[in-house]
């Protein structure tokens, strides 16, 4: 013992103070482990929540210089270009669907694009911008499928490549590309380049702050000079294949969404080192993959629909969490079929179907 | 009026602790493309029509 603290409180005082104590459900517990929570010293943190925070925090010092140089030179571009809000219907559609199209390993593994291809289905197609190239490659491509997408949220300059293959040249006519405000603006140059139709959206991550939020400052900016019309602004869920899931039925109004290569995860016949890491950051050195904390981080999970097992790393958890939360919060209005056939995306307000019974049951 | 004694006591920190552990693993795994955005307004964590 250091040393020893002693105060006076009236009784009404300290009355007070035992009832938020109780309030709090610390009534029967010790007084320093109230302080803490009290004091904020330890968050009382669900592991979803420490998941959020910690990339949160990741993201925006990583991100968030870069977020603000490429709206910096996209803002003339917004400007003089068209808004996402162009691309929606009066009414939501309750007549069609649309196929969001990632590039999750079980894509290939069931030849999802091949059975796209050879196809009658006449609904949308929504594509991330990394799985563009091989999905044009299939065939699935605007001569045959008149509704295509493709949603770019990343801020990366890389993301420029998948908009370069000779097929997008090709077909990018008939392709409209939906672009974050903060992605690369080569991003938006080799769009246009292809003779894409570019529309505009901001994506959301810090509007809540108010008015010292970027978001709100971009919002603001935008409007500066485009007769006060400002732009959407949309969830991404942090990652392209959530943005193209919110841009269906937030900006498209199609209520019946399905998922291919959607998996948020890897298949597990191959040990965490020898995995080329989806998120090409190297599996870090030196952990311990027998521990308890190493099983949450790095779960493996059994899907009952596809009866298979999934490994996720940390950030695969953190989509996957949120995607979840999603489909069951929005699942009255939106219905979210997951056609991976492999992956973590199961549960409440999502129904898991093989991607054949899909389009046989989802022509229109 | 109430008299109340604290002892305060001096804990030396050795191990890290679990939640520790496990935020130090998710920290080195990296950062996502995007941010899972929350609000209080729950409606505003979809879509914003315009900002």
């Amino acid at each position: 013992m250091l040393s020893k603290a002693s105060f006076e409180l009236s009784e009404e005082l300290f009355s007070k103070i035992l009832k938020k104590k109780e309030k709090m459900g610390f009534k029967d517990k010790k007084w320093a482990e109230w302080f803490t929570i009290l004091l904020d010293l330890k968050k009382n943190e669900t592991e979803e929540q420490i998941i959020e925070r910690v990339f949160k925090e990741g993201t925006t010092k990583y991100y968030f210089d870069t977020w603000v140089k490429n709206f910096a030179l996209n803002l003339q571009n917004i400007w003089n270009g068209n808004s996402v809000k162009k691309l929606s219907p009066k009414k939501n559609r309750s007549d069609t669907s649309a196929i969001i199209i990632g590039r999750g390993p079980s894509i290939k593994k069931y030849n999802h694009l091949e059975k796209l291809a050879k196809s009658n289905f006449k609904g949308t197609i929504i594509c991330t911008d990394g799985a563009m190239p091989n999905v044009l490659k299939a065939g699935i491509t605007p001569k045959k499928f008149k509704k295509f997408f493709v949603v770019t949220v990343d801020a990366e300059p890389w993301q420029q490549d998948f908009y370069k293959h000779p097929l997008c040249k090709k077909f990018g006519s008939g392709i409209k590309c939906i672009i974050s405000t903060t992605a690369d603006p080569k991003v938006y140059e080799a769009a246009v380049k292809s003779k894409m139709k570019v529309f505009w959206t901001h994506t959301l991550f810090d509007y809540d702050k108010n008015k010292i939020s970027f978001n709100k400052l971009a919002g603001m900016m935008v409007k500066a000079k485009n007769k006060g019309n400002g732009l959407p602004a949309i969830q991404t869920g942090g990652n392209v294949g959530t943005a193209c899931w919110i841009v269906a039925w937030t900006i498209l109004k199609i209520q019946t969404i399905s998922l291919i290569g959607i998996d948020h995860g890897y298949y597990t016949d191959i040990p965490w080192e020898k995995m080329k890491n989806y998120h090409s950051i190297p599996f870090p050195k030196g952990v311990n993959q027998k521990s308890k904390e190493f099983k949450k981080a790095y779960p493996t999970i059994y899907n009952p629909y596809f009866n298979c097992y999934c490994k996720q790393d940390p950030i695969f958890v953190y989509f996957s969490n949120a995607l979840k939360e999603f489909c069951k919060r929005k699942s009255q209005t939106v219905k979210t079929i997951n056609a991976t056939e492999g992956g973590v995306i199961f549960g409440e307000g999502i129904e898991c179907m093989t991607f054949e019974n899909f389009l046989k049951k989802y022509k229109q | 009026m109430i008299k109340a004694n604290f002892n305060i006591k001096k804990i030396e920190k050795k191990e890290i602790t679990e939640q520790e552990e496990f935020e130090a693993l998710i920290a080195k795994s990296g950062v996502g493309s995007h941010m899972v955005f929350r609000s209080e307004n729950k409606d505003d964590e979809f879509f914003v029509d315009e900002i």
